[in-house]
């Protein structure tokens, strides 16, 4: 495969888990500004733990994701009270002053003479993971495309059950679900924690990828990007924000001769979806239409 | 056995319910009148979790709900309905009926209500798409299937012809069962008759008084 084709593929992958954690507390009813911050602790968690305590990426991996989801359950407990804008901005917040903490934590070791370990803004470097393990870009895509199909399936599995139905009650009428018995608290915060579950586990695979992180990367930019990608998609399946993520880095950042006009086309598409499709191009009604017609057909 | 004691809900200074005591038992049907603004559909909010009371308790088979969120006490069996249908607009209405359904004893009863209701042909339609009146039958069996203590209707006439209010009233009748004790709030009193067996009058700061019990004698 060509080199250039397999890095946008991985990005794209890597991204894929960034979109579809913004998906997971847009099903809930709210809007968050600081997907980021949970991807860049899953980041360096991973990092630290590969690199600077030489565990095995499996684990490391699976710290990131505890990482992530323990501070967006930290988040969502704070946050409890709030919701619409309010819970936006708080997102926002706790996401610039990870930042900042990003900005004054260091802690570095010296390592066959290289410096490893977060190093304020310069960041971390030398996470050594997947030259040690000598894998090539293809080899990477393949483990981050594993990786994105298992949580997909564990999605779609969540959309099959009556949980996923539950989520969108509780997003767009909380009160409605009050009175079939469901408790919205309960479901905000389960969906904020895996939300960051999702998003630091995808935070831990870029930092692998990367080989070097910093906190500038972690930037509000790429939250919104994130929670774009989730709008455009669509609300009515896990497939709408990988929708959303193929549109702007697959056809977009990818086409060379497109990537100089890529934030106008993107702003451009995501006002003219807002218009016209505002649950996105996958939605909520779309998906329960297709199910039923298919269901009918097969009944 | 489910009942209200002493409840008093005031907003802002304005006393909405002082002093309001009912008690339901199983099976029983109680209907609710009273003028526009006494609070009627305060004392629905109240009773179904949807408002805290600020003073009084909530019983039902003596289990005190009074602090429980809504969620809890619709857990507990009692439901209701909204005076403007509500539903999810973005799942069509049998995804959203078996949501209500969770127990396979009430999958089957869900499934003989839709059957007994007319409602097999709307299934796969979205609430949007679905006349009132079929939406209403919805709405009462989403609170029957799961066989609740108490059923609270809230105006299920309001924008209901009175022939559809009729067949309304009969679905009701027919499909309520001896465990649901009712509590409806409506101005109309010919489908008030219909369905309930006693009838009180809420007036302004006097709670809730007895009008005409077995008005159908």
């Amino acid at each position: 495969m060509d080199m250039y084709l397999a890095s946008v593929l991985t990005n794209m992958t890597l991204i894929a888990f960034l979109a579809l954690s913004a998906y997971l507390v847009l099903v809930v009813g709210e809007v968050s500004f600081g997907q980021q911050a949970f991807f860049g602790i899953g980041a360096y968690i991973t990092a630290s733990a590969t690199a600077l305590a030489g565990a095995h990426v499996f684990w490391g991996l699976l710290a990131g994701a505890i990482g992530g989801a323990s501070c967006a359950l930290v988040l969502g407990l704070l946050t409890i009270r709030l919701s619409g804008i309010y819970f936006a901005i708080s997102t926002l917040c706790f996401a610039e002053l990870l930042r900042f903490f990003l900005l004054h934590l260091r802690f570095t070791q010296s390592v066959d003479g290289r410096i490893i370990g977060p190093d304020g803004p310069e960041g971390f470097s030398n996470i050594r993971w997947i030259f040690e393990n000598n894998y090539q870009v293809t080899d990477f895509l393949l483990l981050a495309v594993t990786c994105l199909i298992i949580l997909l399936i564990v999605l779609f599995s969540l959309e099959r059950s009556p949980i996923m139905l539950g989520a969108r009650m509780v997003g767009n009428d909380p009160i409605l679900a009050q009175s079939q018995g469901l408790n919205p608290t309960r479901y905000r915060l389960s969906f904020i924690t895996l939300s960051g579950a999702v998003a630091g586990f995808g935070g831990g695979l870029f930092a692998l990828f990367n080989t070097h992180i910093e906190p500038a990367m972690f930037g509000v930019m790429l939250g919104i990007h994130g929670l774009a990608y989730a709008v455009i998609g669509g609300l009515g399946s896990a497939i709408g924000p990988l929708l959303g993520v193929f549109l702007d880095i697959g056809l977009l950042e990818s086409i060379r001769s497109l990537a100089a006009y890529r934030m106008i086309i993107f702003g451009g598409l995501v006002a003219l979806l807002l218009v016209f499709r505002p649950e996105g191009i996958i939605s909520p009604r779309l998906v329960s239409h297709l199910k039923s017609r298919w269901r009918n057909r097969h009944v | 056995m489910y009942s209200l004691h002493g409840i008093g809900k005031s907003f802002g200074g304005i006393d909405v319910l002082t002093d309001i005591s009912l008690t339901l038992k199983p099976g029983q049907r109680l209907g609710i009148t009273g003028a526009n603004g006494v609070g009627k559909s305060t004392l629905i909010n109240v009773a179904t979790g949807f408002l805290k009371p600020d003073s009084g308790h909530i019983q039902l088979n003596n289990k005190t709900l009074t602090h429980q969120p809504a969620w809890a006490f619709a857990q507990a069996g009692i439901q209701r309905t909204f005076q403007s249908t509500r539903f999810l607009i973005t799942a069509n209405l049998g995804e959203q009926l078996l949501l209500a359904a969770r127990a396979p004893e009430s999958k089957r009863r869900l499934a003989k209500l839709i059957e007994l209701s007319g409602l097999q042909a709307s299934l796969h339609l979205f609430p949007d798409e679905i006349p009132l009146p079929m939406l209403r039958k919805a709405e009462v069996i989403r609170g029957l299937a799961a066989s609740p203590e108490v059923l609270f209707l809230d105006e299920p006439s309001a924008g209901l012809t009175a022939i559809e209010l009729d067949q309304f009233g009969v679905f009701l009748q027919q499909n309520l069962g001896q465990k649901t004790a009712l509590v409806v709030v409506e101005h109309r009193f010919d489908f008030m008759l219909m369905i309930t067996d006693s009838v009180v009058e809420m007036q302004l700061n006097r709670g809730l008084v007895e009008k005409g019990t077995d008005v159908k004698t």
